[in-house]
């Protein structure tokens, strides 16, 4: 059995008689023999480290792509962050995007797979009006004191089944205010892009027409018509 | 010993070398180990090692207020009823309640999953078991091996081979605390307040004793979680009060209230 | 150099001691939680309209009641309820208020219920004024100098969604004397299921 440690030094005595001066047993890692001359020349500590220097920014880099998928998978599929075409009201725009079906609730082929929607919207017109329809069923809608409304008309054509869940029709002001984000209108349909006959949430014919409406604060100048479906990608109509 | 002028840790480090070696040298491996358990059991000494591992359950008396965690609670009574409000139970069945005073004394609210997770389910008095998970919620087609081997209807079957749980006992549920003020599901709380509530469980028809085991689980502070993902929450540890608590017959009782309102 | 391994040296190691001393230093004591987790707070009182960036916010009610009575339910008070009547305005976008609290003078904190037609959260859109009623259960130790905090951010885990983030602060304006007074009164109040406000109540889009 040998020591399980290495010997610093030799104990007393144990100091072996005939060895070579220079293969000293039981020399300390790092300690410098004493007649070692001094290394002949002194790099700087930025020549000797430059390897890590180069490679720091490339794993400050890596680092940071590392934990990137929360932006990926946390931040960027919810909400609009991707405008994928802009015209002006009364032009067709062209929305595409890919989504995850997790259910199938309306298509169930799809349940489980990445679908890609695309659709062709074209806002016709955004005016003020003085009173709402009635709605399906429930009480006549009235537009709360303090408050405007806008009927907005949008033109639609897409492929029979496209999905037109989480649609959503904003209005947005000079500020940046986003008026009528919620899918779920003043109306309380709960689908702006459906027809309100409309059995589930995808399209039911080639080509179709809806009006929403949205209120508004009275004096907000809307500049936009924001459409989407819940995210990334939407479409902007710039009002004249 | 000519540099010693410039190498003092290495000093140190050497002559902790030396004195490990002084001392292991002479051992024999068996001296070794025990050497090594002994120094092991001398580091995790302040670590509370030596701390009484199971403390001995107090009593738990109806009328006796206990302290569990925020809540300061005083068992009222027990009894059983064919229904508590919107609490049904199935055909054959009944609900057993536990009526209890129950004050926050803390400084936050709590929400009542808190106190339900301090008084676990009575066992062996036929307390009906919770619905295995994923018998419900499983998406289609996820997990297709799982959902076969547990049938809501067999319970042995809850402890699948391998299952995190490990007896082969089904889960009992959690109870649901009703306010018997107002007959509605507490939901929250508030601290200084003392609420009068029922925690109840559907208990088999073929139960007839006159008490019930209860059991209070003691509430531990999480401050920091060790996996970081839940700080600052609190953590049903063991058990801290066990008791015989009488069960009055079955009579409509919690819910009588409610209804005036 | 090149050969064996370093030198461990003294300097080398007052460089390490020295680092990580100061680190330990700086975590412990620069106020950090201060700096990095407290919200903005807006204070007011009951009528004002505050401005929270995402949204305006007016109280415009505070009553007490010993049960709220609903369409279909209705809660009995353990102590008492504070029944707030508030108005939010949204001015960014769909906003969800999540945070609903009541904060007593020493500093105890209490919680809504959304028994009847009270509501522990609400949600609004910009365009429009959106009422909604508070009502907080709690004993009558805490009525005086009771202050009601508001938010978008809930108030879970010691406010950690409300970090950076407005939040309003409202006096309740209960004085001693009154909290006798509010304590002894036995009323049912009804609230109103949420839903528009008057125009007057909140305020304009700024």
């Amino acid at each position: 059995m040998t020591t399980l440690v290495t010997p610093a030094v030799p104990g007393p005595g144990e100091m072996p008689q005939g060895a070579p001066p220079s293969v000293r047993p039981g020399m300390l890692p790092g300690m410098l023999p004493p007649d070692t001359p001094p290394p002949p020349r002194r790099r700087g500590w930025w020549r000797r480290n430059i390897v890590w220097l180069v490679l720091l920014p490339v794993a400050v880099a890596v680092a940071a792509g590392a934990s990137s998928f929360r932006v990926w998978a946390f931040w960027w599929p919810v909400g609009l962050h991707l405008e994928v075409d802009r015209v002006a009201v009364g032009e067709r725009a062209h929305l595409e995007g890919e989504y995850y079906d997790t259910f199938g609730l309306d298509v169930p082929e799809r349940a489980q797979t990445t679908v890609l929607r695309k659709i062709d919207a074209t806002v016709t017109s955004v005016e003020q009006v003085d009173q709402l329809p009635a709605p399906e069923y429930g009480d006549p809608a009235v537009i709360p004191d303090g408050s405007v409304a806008y009927a907005v008309q949008v033109h639609f054509a897409a492929e029979l089944q496209t999905d037109l869940s989480l649609c959503q029709i904003m209005l947005v002001s000079e500020e940046g205010t986003r008026y009528g984000e919620s899918s779920t209108d003043v109306l309380g349909s709960s689908n702006r892009c459906s027809l309100p006959d409309a059995e589930g949430f995808v399209s039911e014919q080639p080509e179709w027409d809806v009006t929403t409406y949205v209120l508004a604060d009275p004096d907000a100048r809307i500049t936009q018509v924001r459409l989407g479906f819940g995210g990334p990608e939407y479409v902007t109509f710039d009002l004249p | 010993m000519k540099h010693a002028r410039n190498d003092g840790p290495d000093l140190a480090f050497r002559l902790g070398r030396r004195v490990v070696t002084a001392v292991a040298d002479d051992m024999s491996t068996t001296q070794r180990v025990v050497a090594g358990v002994v120094a092991a059991l001398v580091a995790v000494s302040p670590f509370g090692a030596w701390n009484e591992v199971e403390p001995q359950a107090d009593p738990l008396t109806v009328g006796t207020p206990v302290e569990v965690g925020p809540f300061e609670v005083t068992i009222e009574k027990a009894a059983t009823a064919d229904e508590l409000g919107h609490l049904v139970p199935a055909p054959g069945n009944h609900m057993l309640a536990v009526v209890a005073n129950v004050t926050n004394t803390g400084d936050v609210p709590e929400i009542a999953g808190t106190l339900g997770s301090a008084v676990p389910a009575p066992e062996n008095v036929g307390i009906v078991p919770q619905e295995p998970m994923g018998s419900l919620g499983a998406e289609p087609g996820t997990d297709p091996a799982d959902d076969g081997a547990t049938p809501s209807a067999a319970p042995s079957a809850s402890a699948a081979p391998g299952d995190e749980g490990g007896s082969a006992e089904p889960e009992l549920p959690s109870p649901s605390i009703v306010n018997i003020k107002d007959g509605a599901d507490v939901r929250i709380l508030n601290p200084g307040l003392t609420y009068r509530v029922a925690l109840i469980w559907e208990q088999s028809g073929e139960f007839s004793g006159d008490v019930i085991p209860l059991r209070m689980v003691e509430l531990e502070w999480v401050e920091e979680d060790p996996l970081g993902l839940d700080d600052g929450h609190w953590f049903a540890n063991e058990i801290a009060f066990e008791g015989q608590i009488p069960v009055e017959a079955a009579k409509p009782a919690p819910s009588t209230e409610a209804e005036q309102q | 150099m090149r050969h064996g391994r370093r030198r461990i040296t003294w300097k080398g190691t007052a460089l390490v001691v020295g680092a990580v001393a100061a680190g330990c230093a700086l975590v412990t004591y620069v106020p950090q939680v201060q700096g990095v987790d407290t919200p903005f707070v807006v204070k007011g009182a009951v009528g004002e309209t505050l401005d929270l960036t995402y949204a305006e916010l007016t109280v415009t009610d505070v009553r007490v009641a010993d049960t709220v009575a609903g369409f279909s339910d209705a809660a009995a008070a353990g102590g008492t309820f504070v029944v707030i009547d508030a108005t939010w305005r949204a001015t960014q976008g769909e906003t969800h208020f999540s945070g609903a609290e009541i904060t007593d003078r020493q500093g105890r904190r209490f919680w809504a219920t959304n028994a009847a037609e009270c509501s522990a959260t609400a949600a609004a859109q910009p365009g429009y004024a959106w009422r909604t009623t508070y009502c907080f259960d709690v004993p009558r130790d805490a009525l005086e100098g009771a202050t009601v905090r508001l938010a978008r951010g809930d108030d879970d885990e010691d406010h950690a969604d409300q970090r950076r983030d407005a939040v309003a602060v409202v006096d309740l304006g209960i004085t001693a004397s009154e909290a006798d007074q509010l304590w002894e009164t036995t009323e049912t109040v009804s609230p109103e299921a949420p839903g528009y406000a008057p125009a007057s109540a909140g305020g304009s889009e700024g």
